[in-house]
């Protein structure tokens, strides 16, 4: 059976899609024989592209994102756009009008988001599949926490930005997610590297991540700030117990500190929303997307399409993200966010110095169930975000891998690393792995 | 941060600025939300930044420019618009 | 309006300019755009689409810093962009790409005659996209049509300090600011809406009113006329000026409200998070200072020096616009007498270019066949009489005065017809002849004019002096 036909009946079950490409094409090249998904806010020449939203419903980019070219030219078959939460916004993937992903552990619960549908067909696929995902505040490691997959968060820049559907320019990643941190490891060095087209991205070389062995003396960082309260203790043990094996095999345990954890949700949120906020200025109902008959005059048109579009958590964050940059408020809120980011990064640099990764879990609970998320105010979904923003927010790259479970459900180790220290980190998550 | 109170002509503000319509129901369930998320902002409060620089990025990045050169986007600009008058894209009038 | 009184005013411009780079700020789609279809120099940057990203122009910046060095404004060793947020149908993304915290340029100023004009800062942005308000104005369209060819194309924002007096120094201020934008070769003044102007204007301290989007030197001067007029009558019948933004019609040469001043929309600006810092190092602004072109103080005072003319002419040569400098210096190298050039186009071609109301470049006058005129009458294929003529056909036409001449057959007469000629009107006019032999020398003067009206210009007064008294005598 071919995997277009395979993915779309597992799709019946699970939810994963919003489209599916015409047919498979395949080439030559170190993808030869994968088929990739890509998260719906990726675009995908000629394939309908959402990026989770009513407001882009009928999309059809004219061009490839560069991870895309990147794909085919390494023989990839590119499979379609995988659901999403509305432009990334969400912990659970249910902020979407289109399909909302159930998890493959557990029906009833949530894959995770914003990289839902990614997560989920990475974990039921069984044939050789590789997901684009894209992470913002945590959305490629949440998921593939909560999915039992390996997800991979690039530093800032390693992956060009060009053809991504943005939410907050400064904090968006294109990632990967796999069944095994050598699949990710591949699909992270076929993307990675210069573009033309992306003023923000990094020329430095990109190493061969395939190329995994045991990193001798691994120091491995555990800060304080992620562990106790507020995480859910069965999954602290599962996440213990994880590390303890890692003792065993010779890596050192060392206790640091990131003081100004706390404070990465708020300034992460304020950042993201301010940025968000007049990304989604564009969709108003002219040249592309959902368009009505044009009548009233541009304030009543505008007005319409996006009330029309946009779902309530996009709502929500656009009036965030106005406030936030509004004159008067500009620098309390924005700037200031701006400025606490630096600490959050100072943090990090002074831990590296100590460590050559940091482990945490990623999620301080496994998946909740869909009943349970309905019960949620706004801010809760924000604080499930607690431990994988600060990373986020300092840009430096993070890998969830499966550790275990707790309730039957799995359970992901982050692990987090230097700017650029990505083959270190997959290395470490190897070794993890292999425990 | 400057005290701010969520008021529902707040909300009225940032929803005409942002160009989006809400219903009084909505008014309500979107002022209380605000406020609540705003309130939990104001814990930057507690971290001193005076001599921080902000931080547009996470990482350093090179200046990325480009040459002066014109090179044509080979493509059907009007492929994704519903409403054009021949080459010219229709839009909403200003007043 | 010589003697007429300037009307005192406050006035501060904010006047944009397109930068003639080949490409647009953040894309690579052409800027040579004038006489394109709508929407076909556009590509996903400059329409906003989603995933695409702006890439800067290094030649946009390198303009911008020529302006600034110009200007004698402070470079910013470091410059960044912003997002200047609101919505409206011609920005394709609802927020402009611009320049906010950190401009390219601070300070400066401009000498307007001997008063000084601040200028508070230089900094580059984007244009938005051209409107077609069809079935009206801005303000009573039915409906309205989008052309993005121009949706990016770099501007660069040079505002002043309220210095301004008046609108006659507003114009002055602008005519200079243009041509010195012209020196720079950063500029070209013949693009349609190259050059567009907002003005802050207040009278007698009271509030300041912003007049939007003014198209050229014409339309600001008339703006700027029409609201000072406006203010002074308001206050004059006791009513109060109420801060708000004005849009200037220039089909009706009015003002009108386009909004109040707390209407407006807060801009809420982030800086542009697809764009990095861009650092003016020492060594690009040294170099961009070491190779500044030529400026029009320096032009006129050159031209006087190099060529022997007088300051008058070189001023109006240099003032006329970048062209007519290098016309006049182009002439000079085909034709040996650098003075005669500028008589000749200060006098007699400027003079039949505004008869026609041409600029330089829309005639098809050339250096190669403007000097033709002056060495054809050097070497007597016409006279100095027939030349003044024959230029306002040149301007006209175009044709190379060689053409023109062999056309209509105007050249000199050969020394033995005109003695023909003039043998005739000797013969025909023997009382002329009477009276000058009878001591009335004037009557020689009668038949040098009847010879002259029958060759018309074909003869050279001189010669036909000369053989009507050679005639006389022979008689």
């Amino acid at each position: 059976m071919n995997s277009l036909k395979r993915a779309k009946e597992l799709d019946q079950e699970y939810h994963f899609m919003n489209a599916f490409a015409d047919s498979l094409d395949s080439g030559e090249g170190r993808l030869k024989g994968y088929t990739v998904s890509v998260k719906d806010n990726v675009c995908v020449k000629g394939v309908q592209s959402t990026a989770g939203s009513k407001v882009l419903e009928g999309y059809v980019p004219p061009f490839d994102a560069t991870v895309i070219a990147k794909c085919r030219a390494e023989g990839a078959s590119i499979l379609g756009k995988t659901t999403q939460d509305e432009f990334g916004f969400g912990t659970f993937n249910v902020n979407t009008p289109f399909n909302k992903p159930l998890n493959p552990h557990d029906p009833e619960r949530s894959t995770g988001g914003s990289s839902g549908g990614a997560a989920c067909i990475t974990a039921v696929a069984d044939f050789p599949h590789l997901a684009i995902s894209e992470s913002t505040g945590g959305s490629i490691s949440c998921p593939a926490s909560w999915c039992g997959v390996v997800g991979v968060t690039p530093t800032y820049g390693r992956v060009s930005r060009w053809g991504l559907i943005d939410y907050a320019n400064s904090l968006d990643k294109i990632g990967v997610m796999g069944k095994t941190v050598k699949e990710a490891a591949l699909l992270l060095s076929v993307i990675s590297g210069p573009d033309k087209y992306d003023s923000t991205v990094l020329d430095t070389p990109v190493p061969d991540y395939t190329e995994l062995e045991s990193v001798e003396e691994l120091k491995v960082g555990v800060p304080k700030e992620y562990y106790g309260e507020g995480i859910n203790s069965d999954v602290e043990k599962t996440i213990w117990s994880t590390l303890k094996k890692l003792e065993s095999k010779g890596a050192k345990l060392i206790d640091v500190s990131l003081p100004h954890t706390k404070y990465a949700l708020s300034s992460y949120y304020i950042i993201a929303m301010a940025e968000a906020s007049t990304n989604l200025s564009k969709f108003s109902g002219l040249r592309y997307g959902l368009q009505e008959h044009i009548e009233g005059d541009f304030n009543q048109y505008f007005s319409k399409i996006r009330t029309l579009g946009f779902g309530d958590e996009s709502k929500r964050r656009v009036m965030l993200g106005t406030f936030t940059r509004m004159a008067g408020y500009r620098d309390a809120y924005y700037l200031k966010a701006l400025k606490v980011r630096t600490k959050v990064i100072e943090d990090f640099k002074h831990a590296f110095e100590a460590v050559d990764v940091l482990a945490a879990p990623t999620m301080p609970v496994v998946a909740p169930r869909f009943d349970e998320i309905e019960e949620l105010e706004p801010i809760q979904h924000y604080m499930m975000d607690i431990l994988t923003v600060a990373p986020n927010l300092a840009g430096i790259p993070m890998v969830s891998v499966p550790c275990g479970t707790s309730e039957d459900m799995p359970v992901g180790l982050h692990l987090m690393a230097d700017h650029l220290q990505e083959h270190t980190m997959l290395r470490a998550a190897w070794e993890v792995e292999n425990l | 941060m400057a005290e701010i109170a969520v008021t529902r002509e707040l909300v009225k503000e940032l929803a005409k600025a942002a160009r989006l319509v809400l219903s009084e129901e909505e008014t309500d369930k979107y002022t209380q939300q605000l406020s609540v998320i705003l309130d939990a902002f104001k814990e930057l409060d507690e971290v001193p930044t005076d001599g921080v620089e902000p931080s547009y990025h996470p990482i350093e990045i090179k200046d990325s420019l480009r040459e002066d050169k014109p090179e044509k986007w080979e493509w059907d600009p009007l492929a994704n618009v519903k409403d054009h008058e021949g080459k010219y894209i229709r839009g909403p009038r200003i007043k | 309006m010589g003697g007429r009184k300037p009307v005192k005013a406050t006035i501060g411009l904010e006047i944009h300019v397109q930068l003639n780079t080949e490409s647009k700020l953040f894309c690579s789609c052409t800027t040579e755009i004038d006489d394109l279809e709508p929407n076909t120099a556009v590509c996903p940057i400059c329409l906003g689409y989603p995933g695409s990203k702006p890439k800067l122009n290094r030649k946009a910046v390198e303009h911008g810093i020529t302006i600034g060095i110009a200007l004698e404004s402070r470079i910013k060793p470091v410059i960044r962009f912003s997002r200047k947020n609101y919505f409206y149908p011609d920005m394709s993304k609802n927020y402009q790409i611009t320049q906010y915290e950190v401009p390219l340029a601070e300070g400066g100023y401009l000498m307007v005659g001997d008063h000084r004009v601040g200028i508070t800062r230089v900094h580059i942005e984007e244009d938005p996209a051209k409107l077609v308000h069809v079935g009206g104005g801005i303000t009573n369209a039915r409906e309205t049509l989008i052309d993005y060819n121009r949706a990016g194309v770099p501007l660069v924002e040079i505002v002043t300090e309220p210095d301004i007096e008046s609108t006659e120094e507003a114009r002055d201020f602008l005519k200079k600011l243009s041509l010195i934008l012209e020196h720079l070769r950063v500029y070209d003044p013949s693009g349609e809406g190259s050059l567009r102007v907002d003005a802050n204007v207040s009278i007698d301290g009271g509030n300041r009113v912003e007049v939007k989007n003014i198209t050229g030197f014409r339309n600001v001067e008339k703006a700027l006329n029409y609201e000072v007029v406006r203010q002074r009558s308001a206050v004059n019948m006791g009513l109060s000026i109420v801060r708000e933004t004005r849009h200037f019609d220039a089909e009706t040469g009015v003002t009108s409200t386009l909004r109040l001043k707390e209407q407006e929309e807060d801009y809420g600006y982030i800086a542009e998070p697809d764009l990095t810092q861009i650092h003016l190092s020492e060594e690009l602004v040294g170099g961009l200072r070491a190779s500044m072109p030529e400026l029009p103080d320096q032009r006129i005072q050159r031209l006087v020096d190099q060529y022997g003319i007088t300051r008058f002419q070189s001023d109006i040569i240099v003032n006329t616009g970048l062209r007519m400098s290098i016309f006049y210096e182009k002439c000079c190298e085909l034709y040996p007498d650098s003075k005669t050039v500028a008589n000749w186009l200060v006098t007699y071609l400027l003079k039949s270019l505004n008869y026609e109301g041409m600029s330089l470049e829309e005639s098809s006058v050339a250096p190669e066949t403007f000097t033709e005129l002056l060495t054809m009458m050097d070497d007597g294929t016409i006279s100095e009489r027939l030349a003044k003529e024959l230029i306002k056909d040149y301007v006209k036409t175009g044709k190379s005065p060689r053409k023109l001449v062999e056309e209509k057959n105007l050249a000199l007469l050969p020394v033995d017809e005109l003695r023909v000629v003039v043998g005739e009107v000797v013969s025909e006019n023997q009382k002329a002849v009477d009276d000058y032999r009878s001591g009335k020398t004037k009557a020689a003067e009668y038949l040098i004019g009847q010879v002259l009206r029958r060759v018309r210009a074909r003869a050279a007064a001189n010669t036909v002096r000369e053989l009507v008294l050679e005639a006389l005598k022979g008689n």
